[in-house]
Formats: C-alpha cells, structure tokens, sequence
C-alpha cells in the first residue's frame, strides 16, 4: 500500500508537468493578447509592443515556457497581468472558499442519494420506485444556473431563509454555513441524483444475488438483508461513483460560483481566461490539476479500506 | 452589445475582458435576454406585485431622490442630454435634508482590476479609483471642468503652458499634506518608461513641470494638445502620495492606497467585496458636486455578484442598494417592484456597423451608403436592444460637444427604396431571388460581431433588413477578446462595435489615417478629413476647431465608413432609501459624495 502510494505520488509532478505544458500551450494558441488586453483594444500599436516586451510575451514559446516553469519551481506563480496581484495570494484566497463548497456538496450528495438509492430498490416497480427516479432524472437533466436560481428563488428571496448569494464566511460559523447551504445544494444535486440512481441499480443487483435470496429464507428482517447484505455489498460502484463525482463537483463549482457569487477558483479561472491573464490561467489550473489527482488517488485508496479483497502492491 | 470604452482617455474608454469593461457590463446586460426563461423566475419576484409605478427617465445629469418626480418614463426612450437640449440638469427632491450615517451597499459585476490608475483602462477601476483619488479638475455633467485638487488654473496665450493653483489644506488618507510635488510625481510615474503605463501615450505631448511653490504646478507642453484638460479629468490623471506608492512598491493598488479623494479603502476581498468609509476631513469637492464636504454615508461597501439574474435578486430583497447596470429584460418588471427605482439615462455611446473602405463590396461608397438608408434603426433599438436606447445616424451622440446639428438634415434615415435605387444605380442588381450581384459577384457582407446576445440580436435583426435590399450577411461570431485579436489586422469587412467617449475627439481617435488597422477598423483614410482631425488638437482658436468637427462630420456622413444605429441608454436601479443619484454621462455615479441614505 505505502509503495503504491509513493508511486503515486511520485507521478504527481509528471502530471502537472504535462497539465502545465497543455495549458501553456492551449492558451497561447487560444486568439488575443493579454498585453492588447492591458492596453486596451485601441491603444497605439508601440503602447502594446512595450507591454509586450515587459512581459516577455515576445520571446519564443519554449523560452516563455522554461521562464515559467523556472519560476514555478521556486515556488513563484508569478503576478496577474491585469490586477498585478501575486497569483498564488489570489488562489489561496479562493482555494479554501472551493474547497469548502465541494466538500460540502460531496458531504451532502451520499446523505440524501443513498437512502433514496435503497428506498427506490426496496420499492421496486412501485410508485414512489417511478416518482424518485423521475425526479432524479430531472435532476441529472436541469442545467446547474436553473437549478440555482430556483432554490434562490425559493429559499433566498421567497422565503428568506437562506442569503442569496455570497460567502459568509468559513464553514464552521452560522453565517457560514448558511450562506453555503444554496451553493451546496445546487452543486449536489447533480450527483444526488447520478448516485440515487446508481445505488438503486446496484442494490437491485445485489439483492438478485442467491446469499441474500438466503438471507431472506433464514428469516432475517428485511432491513437487514437491505442494509447488511444488499448495501455493504452494492457500495463499492458507489464510492467510486463519489470520487468521479467529486472531481465532476470541482468542475461544476465554476457555474455555481459564478451564480451564487462564490469567490472561488473556479470563477477566477473563468476571469483569468477571458482576460488572457496567462499566469493567473496557469496557476489556477495547475491548482484544480493538482485537487484531482489528489482526490482520485483518495478514491483508490478508500476502494482498499471498504473492500478488503483490493490490494495494492 | 459590445462595447469600447474609456472613461480616463480623453475620448474613448475600452477595456476588454468581460470582468472589467462596461462593455462587458452591457454584454451581462444581453445574457439575460439568452435565459430570459430563468430570468422571469426572478423577474416574477417583482413583476407579480402590484406597486407604483417608479420607472425614471433622466437626461444625463438626471437627478432622482425619495419623492422624485421625474419625467415619466417612456419604455425606455431616452432623453436628450443637458448639451444637447440646452436645459439644466433635472432636479427632483431627494425626500428632505441630506442625513448622514449608514452602510450604503452596490452591486459591481465584476472585480475592478486594481487601484493604481497608471497600470490599467478597466472602467471599474476608474469607477473605484474616483472614490479615493482626486484630480485637479473634474468634468462636469455638462462636460465643462470644474476645479477640484485646483483652485484655479490658466492657460497660455499659445496654448501650451497650463499654470494651476492648487488648494490648500488637502491632505491624504494617510495625513500627509497635498502639495504640487505630489502631482509632479503623478505624472512623472505615469509617463515614465520604467512602467510603461498603457495610458502614458495620452500625456505624450507634455514637455516638462515646474512647481514654483507647494500650491503652484506649471505644465509645459511640446505642442498645442486640446485635450490636455480632458486627460487631467481622467481617472488615470488622479493624484498618488509618492510615499505611499514607494512603500508598497507592487502591491500599490492591490492591498495599499492612498488618496485625497472622500473614501478611504479599507478592504478588498478579490471576487467578493470592497469595503470603504467616509474620509472626515473631505472638504474640498468639486462644484460638480453639490455636497462640498464628506460624504454623507459612513461606510461603502461594493459587492462583486457577476451573475445579472442574482444581482437582481439581492436588489429585489433590499440585500444592494444601487444596481449597477440593470438588465434590459428586467427593466420593465424593477419598473413595477416596489420600493426600488429604475433610472434610465443618456450616455456618450454609439453602436455602429462599420465597414472597412478597402475590402469589396464595402470599398464601394455606394454599397455602404445602401446600407445606411437600409436600416431600420427604430427596429434595432426595439428588438434588440428593449428600447433602451435612440436610433443613432450619426457617430456623435447629440449630447457630445462638438456634435454638428446640421448632421441630421443630411446624415441617411431608413428608406428601403433610396437604398436600392443607390445600388441599382451602382450596377449592383437584383437577381430572381432578390439578392444583388454586379459582374457575377454577389453582394455579400462578413459581418464580425461578439458573440453576446444584444450584439447578436442586432446583428439579425440587421441581416434581415440589408436582405430586403438585396445584401447577403454572413455573421461570423468571436469571444470578445479573440473580436479584437481578430479585427485589429483588417482583415474584417463588416462588424459592429460599440464605443463610449467623452468628447468628439472619438473621431481623431477611429477616423485619423494612422489609426490604422485599430482603433480605425475602417481603414478610412481622407487627407481633408487628417487635416481636420489634427487641427482639432493643436489649434488653440475654438472657433476653427468647431468648423473643423463640422466639416469632419459631413465628410463622414458623405464617405459612409460607418453605418451608426443605437445611443444606448443607461439603466440604474436603486432601492428607495438612496437619494441625490444624479448619473453622469460619462462617469456614471462618480464620486458618490451627494448619495445618502433615507433610513
């Protein structure tokens, strides 16, 4: 297991490496010039060359590269071109604000989708089987902004119980926790409904199986057979349906961010993209890079402690 | 739309990037027409109430409070301008004696880039800059200057020394005195190579500074600049503390600032919020204003909610105070919502289809004068833009000084049948389909937009009336910033834009010869028309710089390299308990020192 995870971990670097090369790439090649941008699209063509120069932007791609990457290697993601802010203060400004908001939703999205996942098998063909996977298709199907903007709707302006929009501050404070709630929500509804529907199937496979047929002819309550038998047995698909869905919770937060005002990372990476800010880009994307490989090598190691028979040598 | 814009250049403000321009602003604007479903979700908050009716329209310089009475709104036409219409600006009761106090709270759609006005051209970072800084002169709600950080100011017989005196007893935020020292520094940083600011080209005539004594500040210029005035009223002309600049070295602007202006910084949350409070020792406004002293509000707080549909929504619930831009879709139904106000006024703003005279079929005069007559520009400014706005013939707004008022008996107004007459006569004819061709060639038009939904809308809305006469578009949609990247090689044909100025030197600025291939994307080029331009700057004589513009506009109207269509109007939406809003055209709420809260 240790070994795994050195070897793991020792590919960390080459896969930022590679995300670094990617990105580096993709947004020189994407039209427009952040030294454009910072002048503005009408100034005189030597105001722009200047910037250029002062940039380095005018330098050969690899030579930008390797100055970059010089700079990264020292721990320097450099300054925004636009807000002339360090990169790394504005990402650890947003980062914990991300962070917090995908845990919660990842928090959320097991509470409410497995006990609709087993509910819905143990009703199997029967109404309330029908209803929940049709609401929970609905909500694999709305977009996130719709779904935003209905629980803003509802709880925010109709019935106040929630702010709006915003951050109100770290988790673990009332304030908090109640400006978190809506975004969460939003964000796990998504895989709320992926992982009810997921859960269902796999319990409905399980519960086929002859040890539970078994189980049942032992006279053993039905719960029992659910949870015991049926559950423990259809959670590995699930859990590693979480991890896929934490990664797709990591994504999704750039549309929640932006809807419910969330000074995240994913907003930034959105500003700094329509403002060509390349170091802001790089450092963002490095960092969301950097939470997923993390995240999944988690995935893999918790498929070890939940099912004994997965080793990792 | 899309828009160019800035408000520190003497004449046009451009910033792109959609989290910093206003044209971005306008852009957000637009993306609520493409969830119009989901908007009327939040729309319905409001829209379902029943309340009175407190839809505003104000010329420029408008100014509404608790109690107002202003003209009664028209569906979104706008007024003329105090310029242009020759009255005062209208004032309506704010609802009794200005009180002081409170925390008054606005909504920004995006994060203002930084506060050193030298390293930027967003707008929001003039908008915030104005609360903290001070210029030497401020422009007023007329255009004119007023004294601000100066006390007077003269101007040489040859008009290229400028002599201001400074008031006295300005101090910083930090305690230090204001001195002439302070705005020699200023504009030494600004023009320095070292920083390489992308405004300093604005200053590029001025020659050397002198400062006789703390309260005096001489200019001295290499050659006659016209708007050297309109560069000082910029937000890139506001007074720095060189301590204060040298003490946070890169930081000034990020997380230190220090000015002379009403608000002192106190916090910035990237993304989030920026918190001010009232600076006490205020007391040298600007007779622009009508509170010479503090502000009256304790605190202000900016609120960064990118998104149009939740921005409403905290406006709705009295969570923001002042909406900064209020989208078109939502305009009529914040109309109805009780306890809020929407403010529509007039700004220096043009949208136009422009065409680039050296590309066919656009190189013939004839064709791009077919289109001029060919737009319905009521349509447009209906359809796409909710009728916010004017239809536009000309590049000047009305309200623009400068504007020639003979434009409108000879500028080209929608007539179909004049416009395919012109390209009949042209050689340009109509084929059994209606479209037209001439030597085997079709008559078809590139139209390069940005790909919001305001501009989008126009463009369709344009492509089906240049098909009534016989013209083919092919819209081709870009990101904004790759819109730029891609038309400023010229190799566009036709494409629209929009652009906010603050004075008719817009036109040296996208009709000069050099200009090209950008900012003159029409790669017009008119020796009479260059010479004009130049005069317009170096000729001290006020009186040949207005026959100037006169003949420069004729000869635009006469050449056609643009087809205007839209004055865009602005909309503001503030909660009954902020009163003495008065909007600028150019400057929007500006320094926000007659705002005060009712409860």
């Amino acid at each position: 297991m240790t070994q795994y995870i050195v070897r793991r971990l020792l590919l960390l670097p080459i896969i930022l490496l590679g995300v670094s090369v990617l990105v580096f790439m993709v947004i020189h090649l994407v039209p427009g010039n952040p030294a454009q941008v910072i002048a503005g699209p009408d100034a005189p063509p030597e105001t722009v060359k200047a910037i250029e120069l002062q940039l380095g932007l005018d330098d050969p791609l690899p030579v930008q590269y390797w100055r970059y990457l010089t700079r990264v290697l020292h721990g320097d993601l450099g300054r925004s071109l636009t807000s002339k802010r360090p990169v790394i203060a504005d990402i650890m400004d947003a980062l914990p604000k991300t962070i917090e908001l995908t845990l919660a939703a990842a928090v959320i999205t097991p509470i409410i989708a497995i006990p609709l996942g087993v509910a819905a098998a143990a009703r199997r063909g029967k109404p309330s089987d029908s209803g929940l996977m049709l609401v929970s298709m609905l909500g694999i199907t709305a977009p996130v902004f719709a779904i935003a903007l209905g629980l803003m709707w509802v709880f925010g302006y109709k019935l106040r119980v929630f702010p709006i929009s915003g951050y109100g501050g770290p988790l673990w404070t009332l304030s908090g926790l109640r400006s978190i709630t809506l975004p969460a929500l939003t964000l796990a509804i998504g895989s709320v409904a992926a992982m009810a529907r997921l859960t269902r199937s796999a319990m409905l496979d399980v519960l086929s199986q002859d040890y539970v047929r078994t189980a049942r002819a032992k006279g053993l309550r039905e719960w029992r057979v659910l949870m015991g038998h049926g559950l423990k047995n259809a959670l590995l698909p699930v859990i590693t349906v979480l991890g896929l869905q934490v990664a797709y919770l990591l994504s999704g937060a750039v549309v929640t961010e932006t809807v419910f005002a969330w000074p995240g990372v994913g907003r930034l990476a959105v500003y700094a993209i329509q403002a060509r800010d390349f170091p802001l880009v790089q450092g963002t994307v490095l960092v969301i890079a950097l939470l997923f490989v993390v995240v999944n090598l988690a995935v893999d190691l918790v498929y070890a402690v939940i099912d004994p028979r997965i080793h990792y040598g | 739309m899309s828009h160019e814009d800035t408000p520190g250049l003497a004449h046009v403000t451009h910033v792109f990037g959609r989290a910093l321009s206003r044209r971005s602003l306008l852009r957000g604007t637009a993306a609520a027409l493409g969830t119009g479903a989901v908007a009327s979700l939040i729309a319905a908050c409001g829209g379902s109430t029943a309340g009175s009716p407190t839809s505003t329209t104000a010329s420029s310089g408008g100014t509404t409070g608790g109690g107002a009475t202003p003209t009664a709104g028209t569906g979104g036409g706008t007024t003329a301008s105090p310029a242009a219409s020759g009255t005062q600006p209208a004032t309506t009761g704010s609802g009794g004696t200005p009180r002081k106090g409170g925390n008054l709270i606005v909504a920004f759609n995006a994060d203002p880039t930084t506060f050193d006005p030298h390293v930027t051209t967003a707008l929001l970072a003039a908008q915030v800059i104005a609360l903290t800084n001070d210029n030497l002169i401020d422009r007023d709600y007329d255009g004119s200057f007023k004294p601000a950080m100066a006390e007077k100011w003269d101007v040489s017989a040859d008009g290229k020394t400028y002599t201001f005196t400074l008031k006295k007893g300005i101090t910083f935020h930090s305690g230090k005195a204001f001195t002439s020292a302070d705005v020699k520094y200023t504009f030494t940083r600004w023009a320095s190579a070292d920083l390489k600011s992308p405004t300093a080209y604005t200053i590029q005539p001025l020659d050397t500074m002198d400062t006789p004594d703390d309260q005096t500040i001489t200019f001295k210029l290499k050659d006659v600049y016209n708007i050297f005035l309109d560069q000082l009223a910029g937000s890139y002309a506001v007074v720095l503390n060189q301590a204060a600049v040298d003490k946070a070295g890169k930081d000034y602007g990020v997380n230190t600032v220090d000015g002379t202006g009403p608000y002192k910084f106190v916090s910035w949350t990237r993304n989030q919020s920026i918190k001010f409070s009232r600076f006490d020792a205020f007391n040298w406004n600007s007779p622009v204003f009508q509170n010479p002293g503090p502000a009256y509000v304790d605190t202000l707080e900016i609120q960064i909610v990118p998104e149009d549909n939740t921005r409403v929504a905290q406006f709705q619930s009295g969570n923001i105070q002042v909406l900064h831009d209020v989208p078109a879709a939502q305009v009529q139904p914040l109309s109805s919502t009780p306890g809020v106000k929407i403010i529509k006024y007039d700004q220096l703003q043009t949208t136009y289809l422009g065409m680039n005279t050296t590309k066919p079929p656009v190189d013939d005069v004839n064709v791009r004068m077919a289109i001029n007559y060919a737009l319905n520009r009521d349509e447009i400014v209906t359809g796409a833009n909710f009728g916010l706005g004017i239809s536009a013939n000309t590049m000047l707004a009305p309200a623009t000084p400068y504007y020639w008022q003979g434009s409108q008996q000879i500028a080209p107004t929608f007539d179909l049948n004049k416009a395919k007459q012109i390209l009949d006569q042209a050689g340009w004819k109509a084929g059994s389909d209606g479209m037209r061709s001439k030597n085997g060639t079709a008559l078809t038009l590139p139209l390069w937009i940005i790909n919001d939904s305001t501009t989008t809308l126009q463009a369709q809305i344009i492509q089906q009336q240049l098909a009534k006469a016989g013209i083919n578009v092919q819209t081709k949609q870009y990101e904004q910033t790759a819109w730029f990247a891609a038309a400023s090689k010229g190799d566009q044909v036709g494409y629209i834009i929009g652009v906010f100025y603050d004075n008719a030197d817009v036109l040296y600025f996208y009709f000069y010869s050099k200009q090209q291939p950008a900012p003159n994307r029409f790669l017009y080029s008119n020796a009479d028309v260059d010479k004009w331009l130049l005069d317009t700057r170096a000729n001290p004589d006020k009186t040949a710089v207005t026959q100037d513009y006169q003949n420069i506009q004729k000869q635009l109207i006469q050449d056609a390299p643009a087809a205007p269509f839209i004055h865009s109007g602005g909309t503001l939406g503030v909660t009954n308990t902020v009163n003495g809003v008065k909007v600028h055209p150019s400057r929007w709420l500006y320094r926000m020192t007659d705002l005060w809260l009712s409860q």
